[in-house]
């Protein structure tokens, strides 16, 4: 992928913005919002698999849902195989829907309890495809073999399966419409760690078979290493390092990333007791308040003042590996106070009152 | 769930003998006399022998016993020679009102056309008002119609129906002459023009009960919409690429339905109770009214066999509320 020929680009999202009402008073006025993604731009190459990582409550999930338009978008683009979903019609979008899936995080939650599992896998195609009743229950078994799953369950309900099995049904259910690119919404956090294995490996084993494109959203930055290509950190909204996975996690250059992979545990005992672990001082900010500047000057080990004025771009620093950060901006970091102060300067020019 | 069904079936007679038991040891603990009505100049001697005939001369159990014998023996028997034209209930005691001195049963059948004429047809239609009222205030939560949904259902919850129901009399049959005030019981449907009187005397009674029946359950029906639309598998739903009708309908409705239907099932017996006081409002002869005469005129069979014909209606309906349940719910398996 890190080739000369770059794969073609399956998934292109530029400045997503899903920002949730905060309503209040007697007559419910909209009095701010929580930004729970505040602009965001990375592409997802065909047949890869981007990780997407940060701690709870960054955004994350969010992310992977405002990209399916689960939700109304506040502002961006997202073009999935060249179509732009951000502002197709409902109508357009359920056209859309079968080449992009989701594996959701509550395999419990996210299936349907009155259904059975041939309902549940079948229920796309009757919806989106023409086959007869007989070929959608050869595919729903044909689906079902995929997953691993006994064919004899097909009559089941969810509730009588363990949790490994019913996220398997989840894969299938998404796998039902062969879609290109596939949200794998923390698939394996509600499942202990023996079945998280299993659940990886058939998500890996189905990527090569039937040329999948994942976009994996988890907090476990183990697993993320296991299965991605390559790796995006959000905090709080924004993602402050996108990277390929081995320079990333042998070299972060945010200092978020840094102080995140510092908290993986390390197996070894006689080697744990040496790991320096950055340990961030304080809480997230809200994202209904985000501070100003960048949004992490407030937990950076490394802030400087320009942190706390201007909100850093994200760039490509070196080839592949874009941050937002101002360490990696020599230019800014040499004139930060001074464009600081110019930028402030301008501001109060243009609102016309002194500083 | 044949299993469970017979087996909650088998537990239910030791509780409605309990029930039966304690109705009547209530009754007879309360204060009252069945010869309180009969003149003052009637002399003691021949009121003391009016109570005899009436059997209150025996101690309280054998009259339990007797009466449990005449409900649960002879009364059967009426029903099946009814039907079959047989005699097995020739010459036997049946459970007799006080007041008419006929068999409380064939007056019981005499009214329950009334009280399901009206009272159940106005449980019918709240329910079909209040499905769809639920359904749309949970999908278009806090709109002008879920707004105005539920300003009515609390007006249907906290408004008496005795005033409602003087209410819509003073206007519609006091000023405006539309329909009558007095519910005909004796009138008889057989052409156009009888069924226009039916309908018009109905009006009244089932719209009072109704909007109290919707009130409920539509808020019922919202809440468990509400539940069920913020659920996962929603999304999911959503993400396979239904159509909004199937999400709404398909999936949130048929799980949001399952708590709806069985309070809708407990609602059933009190239909069969009738609504006493609306009953009373709009001079229907029900099962409501029956009720509340029999209770003035300490008529104490027809009140035990009124009341005990309720709770057995109770424990059934409850038993079928449970059996839907596990019908309309995988997740619930009784065996």
């Amino acid at each position: 992928m890190l080739d000369a020929a770059p794969a073609k680009k399956l998934v292109e999202v530029d400045n997503l913005k899903m920002h949730f009402p905060i309503q209040g008073g007697i007559l419910r006025r909209q009095i701010g919002a929580v930004k729970a993604v505040d602009g965001v731009t990375f592409d997802i190459f065909e047949g890869e698999t981007l990780g997407l990582v940060g701690e709870s409550g960054c955004g994350k999930s969010t992310c992977g849902r405002a990209i399916l338009r689960l939700y109304e978008l506040t502002d961006g683009v997202v073009k999935i195989d060249g179509s732009n979903i951000a502002d197709a019609s409902t109508e357009e979008l359920r056209r859309l829907r079968p080449a992009m899936q989701m594996v959701f995080q509550d395999p419990q939650a996210s299936l349907n309890p009155r259904m059975t599992v041939a309902a549940i896998v079948g229920e796309p195609l009757m919806e989106h495809s023409t086959m007869s009743k007989a070929d959608r229950l050869a595919r729903v078994y044909e689906l079902m073999d995929a997953v691993g799953l006994n064919r004899d369950f097909a009559n089941r309900y969810p509730h009588e399966f363990s949790g490994g099995q019913r996220q398997r049904i989840g894969i299938a259910r998404a796998l039902a419409l062969n879609p290109k690119f596939i949200v794998c919404d923390e698939p394996i956090a509600a499942l202990d760690v023996s079945i998280q294995a299993q659940v990886v490996n058939l998500l890996e084993d189905l990527q090569e078979k039937l040329g999948l494109t994942y976009l994996f959203i988890s907090h476990d930055l183990s697993m993320v290493r296991h299965i991605a290509d390559r790796v995006a950190v959000m905090y709080l909204g924004k993602i402050v390092e996108l990277a390929p996975r081995d320079a990333l996690y042998s070299g972060p250059l945010h200092p978020y990333t840094e102080a995140l992979l510092s908290a993986v545990p390390e197996p070894d005992p006689s080697l744990e007791a040496k790991v320096e672990r950055i340990i961030l001082q304080g809480d997230v900010p809200s994202p209904a308040n985000p501070p100003k500047g960048c949004n992490f000057s407030t937990r950076c080990p490394k802030v400087m003042d320009i942190c706390h004025e201007i909100e850093p771009e994200f760039d490509e620093v070196q080839p592949w590996r874009f941050t937002a950060c101002h360490l990696y901006k020599e230019t800014t970091n040499q004139t930060a106070s001074q464009k600081a102060a110019s930028t402030e300067a301008h501001k109060s020019a243009q609102l016309g009152e002194p500083k | 769930m044949l299993n469970f069904t017979i087996r909650r079936l088998l537990l239910s007679v030791p509780v409605l003998v309990i029930i039966s038991f304690v109705i009547f040891m209530l009754l007879e603990l309360a204060p009252g006399d069945p010869m309180a009505n009969v003149p003052l100049t009637v002399p003691p001697e021949v009121k003391e022998k009016m109570r005899e005939a009436l059997g209150l001369g025996e101690p309280w159990h054998i009259r339990f016993v007797k009466w449990l014998i005449q409900f649960f023996v002879v009364e059967p028997q009426v029903l099946f020679d009814h039907v079959f034209g047989t005699g097995f209930a020739e010459d036997k005691l049946r459970v007799i009102s006080w007041q008419t001195r006929s068999p409380v049963m064939d007056i019981v059948v005499q009214r329950i056309p009334q009280t399901l004429w009206v009272v159940g047809m106005s449980y019918v239609i709240g329910v079909l008002i209040a499905l769809p009222i639920g359904v749309i205030s949970a999908y278009k939560q806090y709109s002008i119609f879920d707004q105005i949904g539920t300003f009515v259902s609390m007006i249907g919850f906290s408004v008496p129906t005795f005033f409602s129901g003087v209410l819509l009399i003073v206007i519609f049959s006091v000023n405006l002459g539309w329909f009558p005030s007095i519910y005909d019981t004796t009138h008889k449907v057989n052409d156009w023009s009888s069924f226009v009187f039916q309908m018009k005397q109905m009006i009244m009674p089932v719209s009072v009960l109704a909007l109290y029946n919707a009130a409920q359950i539509s808020r019922f029906m919202r809440a468990s919409m509400l539940d069920n639309l913020n659920q996962d598998y929603v999304r999911t739903a959503r993400a396979k690429g239904m159509t909004e009708k199937v999400v709404v309908l398909v999936h949130v409705l048929r799980n949001s339905m399952i708590p709806v239907v069985t309070v809708i099932a407990l609602g059933v017996p009190q239909v069969f109770g009738g609504a006493i006081i609306t009953e009373q409002v709009f001079k229907v002869n029900g099962l409501g009214q029956l009720l509340i005469t029999a209770i003035q005129a300490n008529d104490l069979p027809m009140v035990q066999t009124l009341t005990f014909i309720f709770a057995v209606l109770i424990v059934v309906f409850n038993l079928v509320a449970d059996v839907l349940y596990g019908v309309l719910d995988p997740r619930i398996r009784y065996d």
